[in-house]
């Protein structure tokens, strides 16, 4: 039989019957099949055919309660908690009620062929890869299918038959170590189920992808053996084409820089033809030329409002051109004013800006995947060891086929994972320079990041106003802001104010997920995890002030905490929270006597175009009708554009 | 255990670490390990407030609130009519006062319209004495217009002054009084904002600066209640005591709450003249109480000073770091 007609899903809907018609026939047989299979392990029996109580085959059952008697859950696996909507994954009670669907592995007869071809394509475990995506949105599922692969190897272990550790270096057990050791690390359900399906629909890819199995028949498999091997391999396949697709990630940011640079230098031609256009104005201004000024206001007014030509005039005349071309705000002004006076000029900025920003935004993508992927492995290894629970993690990943290879491939995913965890996961070359302008009056110094403003603010007396600010009540406060238009950027400014053991208490202790070493408010706002009340987290933890009294005393503290450690937050997120803040274009922020302005560079341009295209597509998913039945994780608010008599 | 409760049992950094056994059965209690050493004495401890404990109610607070937007140095941008159109008003504002300390769930607050008799300087109900008047008055307050180009914006201060008197002994429980500021425009996202053309005078803005001096009040009076909260402190007797736990009379009667960290305390007594007087007050231990009753507590003790002895008639009051912290509403 063809490997390709064999994974034809017809063909697996009818293993799946006939397993669980098997399976419900089988019920009374039970208790013979489990003693006798234990019987087999003992003596190590040499069977190909499967008579052990296949997990696969208890999945099943579980999953169709109506065409086989029930069986006793896996310890663990059940919780009294009620499942609170919208948790899953890294975020979710680690086992809810979720219906998860049964995992599809390899029957017998296809395990048999795969073993049988002995070096397999990615496209021959593409079924495999999907139940491992399956396993990633659901963390039923990926208990479920963690229980297979540790069963199995521990089987495979209790026999001694060969340590696959040897085979492939000493450094593997440190591997395995660091692997197991390793924290547990947040990942959002969406970025890593939408990172698979690209993974798993590139075709072209798990063709090339090839590996080979162990001979089935030399170690004396049995059917959930060859399951867990066939598992690993596709794990081995994934993290590899991973690597392929994050090695191809980097290369394209190498040109991104230069992009970047020729979109700044556009930025700064336009704003020095304003300045142009402008200084024309002012000598008209300074000659008293009535007629002129008119002209030029008339003109100008048709393309900037009062409140932007007051902003330009606030430079004053003895501002040097360079100083004036660099100021975002005034670019984003020069932007506005080139589209109304050259629109084909306009057109080609744009065009340029969108190619920059998407690529910018696919190397995200790909970036915050890989790591979500490399976060799953992580977790994914570490349930295997929990469901073996007599073999220590040494014996397990020495027992089973390929698991040392998955190691090897994994761990520089899992570090990519953890470092993103703690340094964000935008790159940021050397050259990339954060820059802001504190102006206080007449005086204006540049600061080269965050560190350096709040210092400035400390020294000024002025950072009270800022942490007073982050939650408020009577209009919203700046982290709010952040949240309209970038849920997962919000929790990412909490998530590097607390510690870990913070985190995880919210989350065991409000959220009641049974573990929340893996909690992020990131992943959490992302994927819009709702509170035990039914209402989205973000609402009581964002849009009020609790730091005093409030409804949720978790929530004030966790607001305390976050108010108290904002010095923590990188030059990014500074700017992220500024420019969520500010109104317009004019990309300043305002606390006491002081005003925060940013001065343009890759970073600041790339922070305010996303910013706007992220405001812009939640603006756009705003307007889809009441009836749309799309669930949503964006927020409902909008910022508020300034009106006269606004709050500003 | 209520939501409120649970969520209120959980504090951050608390230092208690739920065990397995917590983990796998919901009632079961989180093991605490008792540390020892000295104890630091918190403020807040007076004989008016102990003698209160065996009543077990709450402290009867009377307020009013004089000099709302008419104070003589005002400098506000908006007209008396205006602040009347949105019942700025010395009754208005003062409501908001007393719904604030109510929600510290400490104190009984009542006020003029609650307090049916003034007796000298005294209000009564029921011709019952109120523990603690608390007289708030704007002293000062200020609006001007800033520049952040390319808008002007409106900022707004307001200087409460607060005065606090323990009804029975007449005397003042903020020695040297409290003076505290609102500002509302001191941040991005704050203020009126004005539009290069606009005016202050139009209707809108009239009314949008008046809501910049409310909101400043309100941060004036947000202060002024956590002042209070540190001077008056819900207080608790021990019951009860063994090497690990503690029982009070003091529960959320008396203005405690679950979460709560408490001070037990010993105290001596003095005679000074006709009255009584507190001559020597002695920490003891710190308690953490996961939840409370309505009348008493059961505490776990969390740091014990060895070289003294708990035992029943000590006192409890709240901890710095709970009086500071957040109370759930």
């Amino acid at each position: 039989m063809d490997i390709q007609r064999m994974r034809d899903p017809g063909n697996r809907r009818s293993a799946r019957v006939a397993v669980a018609v098997a399976a419900a026939l089988s019920a009374c047989l039970m208790t013979a099949l489990v003693s006798s299979q234990q019987r087999a392990t003992a003596a190590g029996t040499a069977l190909l055919a499967d008579n052990t109580p296949n997990p696969l085959q208890q999945l099943i059952n579980k999953a169709n309660p109506t065409q086989a008697p029930p069986i006793p859950p896996t310890p663990g696996s059940t919780s009294p908690i009620p499942p609170i909507p919208g948790l899953a994954g890294a975020n979710a009670p680690a086992a809810s009620d979720h219906p998860a669907a049964a995992p599809k592995l390899a029957s017998q007869e296809q395990a048999r062929q795969l073993f049988i071809k002995g070096t397999v394509t990615g496209e021959d475990l593409k079924e495999e890869l999907e139940a491992v995506k399956g396993a990633a949105a659901n963390p039923k599922a990926q208990s479920d299918l963690a229980a297979i692969v540790g069963q199995a190897s521990g089987q495979i272990a209790a026999a001694k038959t060969h340590n696959f550790l040897t085979d492939l270096g000493g450094r593997l057990k440190e591997l395995a170590g660091d692997l197991l050791h390793q924290k547990a690390v947040s990942y959002s359900d969406k970025v890593l189920t939408d990172f698979l399906t690209t993974l798993t629909g590139d075709d072209d890819a798990l063709r090339k992808e090839t590996i080979t199995l162990p001979s089935a028949t030399a170690s004396k498999m049995t059917l959930n053996q060859q399951q867990s091997v066939l598992l690993m391999a596709a794990l081995v396949v994934g993290t590899r084409i991973s690597h392929h697709i994050l090695d191809a990630a980097h290369k394209d940011f190498i040109g991104l820089e230069a992009e970047y640079a020729a979109l700044l230098s556009k930025r700064q031609e336009q704003a020095a033809l304003m300045a142009d256009v402008l200084d024309k104005r002012r000598q008209a201004i300074a000659a008293k030329d009535e007629l002129t000024i008119r002209h030029m206001d008339a003109d100008l007014g048709k393309w900037l409002s009062p409140e932007d030509l007051k902003f330009i005039d606030s430079f004053g005349p003895d501002t040097s051109l360079r100083e004036f071309a660099n100021d975002l705000g005034m670019q984003n002004l020069a932007i506005k004013f080139l589209q109304h006076r050259d629109p084909t000029a306009y057109a080609e900025y744009r065009a340029q800006r969108s190619g920059v920003m998407g690529r910018s935004r696919a190397y995200l993508r790909t970036t915050s995947g890989v790591a979500a992927f490399g976060g799953f492995s992580m977790a994914f290894m570490q349930e295997i060891v929990k469901t073996a629970h007599d073999k220590n993690m040494y014996e397990i990943f020495a027992a089973l086929p390929l698991a040392g290879e998955y190691i090897k491939e994994a761990a520089p995913l899992i570090k990519l994972s953890t470092d993103a965890l703690y340094t964000g996961l935008v790159a940021e070359p050397a050259s990339l320079k954060h820059h802001y302008r504190l102006v206080q009056r007449e005086k204006s110094v540049d600061v080269n990041d965050a560190d350096a403003v709040f210092g400035a603010l400390d020294r000024s007396k002025e950072s009270a106003y800022f942490a007073d600010a982050l939650f408020r009540n009577e209009t919203p406060g700046f982290i709010y802001h952040v949240y309209l238009c970038d849920p997962g950027e919000a929790g990412e400014l909490i998530d590097q104010t607390l510690k870990q053991e913070n985190r995880k208490s919210f989350a065991e202790q409000y959220l009641q997920m049974p573990d929340g070493a893996a909690f992020s408010f990131a992943a959490a706002l992302n994927d819009g995890v709702q509170t035990p009340t039914a209402q989205k987290l973000a609402e009581p933890l964002l849009s009020k002030d609790q730091r005093t009294n409030g409804d949720v005393v978790a929530i004030g503290e966790v607001q305390r905490l976050t108010a108290s450690s904002y010095t923590k937050w990188k030059t990014s997120a500074l700017t992220r929270l500024i420019l969520a803040n500010s109104q317009g274009v004019y990309a300043q922020m305002q606390l006491g006597d002081t005003v925060v302005r940013l001065v343009p560079s890759m970073a600041t341009i790339y922070a305010y175009e996303s910013y706007a295209d992220s405001c812009g597509q939640t603006a756009k998913h705003e307007t889809e009708g009441p009836a749309s039945t799309k669930g949503s994780a964006k927020p409902k608010k909008q910022i508020p554009k300034p009106k006269p008599g606004n709050q500003s | 255990m209520n939501r409120g409760l649970a969520a209120a049992a959980f504090i951050l950094g608390s230092g208690l670490v739920a065990g397995a056994a917590a983990a796998t059965n919901p009632d079961a209690a989180a093991p605490v390990k008792v540390a020892h050493g000295p104890v630091r004495m918190p403020s807040g401890v007076d004989f008016g407030r102990m003698q209160l404990v065996n009543e077990a109610r709450l402290i009867r607070v009377y307020t009013q609130m004089t000099g709302v937007g008419d104070s003589s140095d005002d400098k506000l941008l908006f007209s008396r009519d205006v602040a009347q159109k949105i019942n700025l008003t010395n009754r208005q504002v003062n409501r908001r006062f007393m719904d604030m300390i109510l929600a510290t769930r400490r104190f009984q607050v009542f006020d003029d319209s609650t307090t049916v008799v003034r007796d000298g300087a005294s209000q009564t109900l029921d011709g019952k004495l109120m523990d603690i008047t608390i007289d708030g008055q704007v002293v000062g307050s200020t609006q001007d217009i800033i520049d952040i180009l390319p808008y002007r914006k409106a900022r707004t201060a307001v200087r409460l002054s607060v005065q606090m008197k323990d009804v029975s002994s007449g005397e003042q429980l903020f020695p040297a009084g409290v003076s505290v500021n609102g500002e509302w425009g001191m941040a991005q996202g704050e203020g009126t904002l004005l539009p290069p053309s606009a005016s202050t005078s139009s209707p809108e803005m009239q009314i949008s600066l008046a809501n910049d001096y409310q909101r400043a009040l309100d941060k004036a009076l947000t202060q002024a209640v956590s002042r209070i909260g540190q001077v008056l402190r819900p207080l608790g007797r021990v019951t009860f005591a063994d090497d690990q736990t503690v029982s009070i009379i003091g529960g959320s009667r008396h203005g405690f709450q679950g979460g709560d960290t408490l001070i037990l305390f010993h105290v001596d007594m003095a005679q000074l003249g006709e009255r009584q007087v507190i001559a020597h007050t002695q920490p003891l231990a710190v308690a953490h109480c996961d939840g409370v009753g309505t009348e008493t507590s059961q505490c776990d003790l969390t740091l014990v000073d060895t070289r003294y002895h708990l035992g029943v008639g000590d006192y409890a009051v709240l901890s710095d770091r709970s009086a500071s912290g957040v109370r759930g509403e």
